[in-house]
């Protein structure tokens, strides 16, 4: 099929952009949604099952479900680059949750150098969702499992940017310099 | 049932992409097990880790790779076509799939001696000179000891029952793309419960039947009493995930339509 879409569109980085555009839009619309129930109604749910909430301005909550549908938004087209790169939906697949699930499973409870990893790989962008304080004079378990990143939000958010970027421009390149 | 493997073992050693991705499996967790043994370090006698479990971490890594190897031993063959002339050549389906199972596992088997073996011998290179020494109550990192051997080993036989798992899940989906989703969800999706979970009865049973969890309970040495599943048990509960994927996957490839 790829064969036909590049024979209706020769000018090969006209094709990348509207996937990445229409996918990326749709993933955020639909994940945006999802996001803003799953907050009002997780937090219900625990509120009535008496946990207490910490309080966070609406504004916070508007960066945490926003920043996760962007976050969700980026990494589809992430993914999107990935494929155009390595051409094997298996392979793509599997190379993207090696760099965005992974790292967050084997950096969230972690203690020392392994949060580095929810620094340098697109995992870095879990950290829209902080809302938590650290207090120097406060002796706690920093980990980001409990809600406390080694970045903050939008640095942790630009990291996944980068990444995106140089995926999509290498994509971009090999797109219009590989046969189909 | 050795004709049947003959043609698979074809296919296999025919298909650019085999080599790679065993040398890829093999790279990939010992480079992982060496910058996890690189990044700890431990400074008195009760750091309290688990130093053999440390250096086989890159396990994480090369399970990813096996599972690519395993889903697409089967789902390409459904996104080509091939399967078609496949099953016209081999009526018995079920042979079919146990072949791939065969050489899916002896495949992983082999990457997972080199990796386990690479893996143990960087940690035993790195670790000593992260505090990891006979003062702090550690030993040389030894595959004659037993419970080492038992955590070696068993890693071994994890990366092989992973490729059984997707090879069963990919009979099931018959399509690569979302057999990898599909393996990687059983993977992933328990431990990212598991954290966001705060009912330690719910958080122990999630991870006693998580695959990957309960799978790697055989890479623990030290302090087993506070594991939540015993190690072969634990290395049992993947291989009946592995059975089940196996079980339906052949069911499902029997019944319908290639």
């Amino acid at each position: 099929m790829i064969r036909t879409t590049l024979i209706a569109a020769p000018d090969r980085g006209r094709v990348l952009a509207p996937k990445a555009v229409v996918l990326g839009a749709v993933t955020f619309a639909l994940s945006g949604v999802s996001c803003l129930v799953a907050v009002w109604w997780v937090g219900n749910l625990r509120r009535d099952n008496g946990f207490y909430i910490m309080p966070s301005s609406t504004a916070t909550q508007a960066r945490v479900v926003l920043g996760t549908a962007a976050l969700l938004a980026l990494a589809s087209v992430f993914a999107l680059a990935v494929g155009t790169i390595v051409r094997r939906s298996a392979v793509a697949i599997a190379t993207v949750i090696a760099l965005v699930v992974l790292p967050y499973i084997l950096g969230a409870s972690a203690i020392g150098p392994l949060q580095w990893l929810l620094r340098l790989t697109p995992a870095a962008a879990f950290a829209v969702q902080g809302v938590l304080h650290r207090y120097s004079q406060v002796d706690a378990v920093y980990i980001a499992s409990s809600g406390y990143f080694p970045l903050t939000p939008w640095v942790g958010f630009g990291v996944l940017c980068l990444w995106t970027a140089v995926a999509l421009g290498l994509a971009w390149h090999l797109l219009r310099r590989r046969d189909a | 049932m050795k004709l049947a493997i003959h043609a698979e073992w074809t296919k296999v050693r025919t298909a650019g992409g085999t080599c790679w991705f065993l040398l890829a499996a093999v790279v990939l967790t010992i480079a992982l097990s060496a910058a996890a043994a690189a990044g700890v370090s431990c400074s008195s006698s009760a750091c309290d880790q688990d130093a053999v479990k440390i250096s086989l971490t890159g396990v994480y890594l090369g399970q990813l790779v096996i599972a690519i190897l395993a889903v697409t031993a089967v789902g390409s063959e459904y996104g080509s076509g091939m399967i078609r002339t496949t099953f016209a050549a081999m009526p018995r389906r079920h042979l079919v799939l146990v072949a791939k199972a065969v050489l899916v596992c002896g495949g992983a088997l082999v990457a997972g001696v080199f990796g386990v073996l690479g893996s143990v011998a960087a940690g035993r290179l790195i670790l000593p000179g992260k505090g990891f020494t006979a003062a702090h109550g550690y030993s040389t990192l030894s595959l004659v000891d037993g419970a080492t051997l038992r955590a070696a080993g068993g890693t071994v036989l994890y990366l092989a029952l992973i490729g059984l798992l997707a090879v069963g899940v990919a009979a099931i989906t018959r399509d690569s793309a979302a057999a990898i989703g599909l393996v990687f969800a059983l993977l992933f999706l328990f431990p990212l419960i598991t954290a966001a979970v705060n009912d330690g009865h719910l958080q122990r049973h999630l991870e006693q039947i998580s695959p990957m969890n309960a799978g790697l309970a055989i890479q623990a040495t030290v302090n087993l009493r506070g594991l939540v599943i015993n190690p072969w048990a634990g290395l049992g509960v993947l291989a009946l995930w592995a059975l089940c994927a196996l079980v339906i996957g052949g069911a499902t490839m029997q019944l319908r339509d290639a």
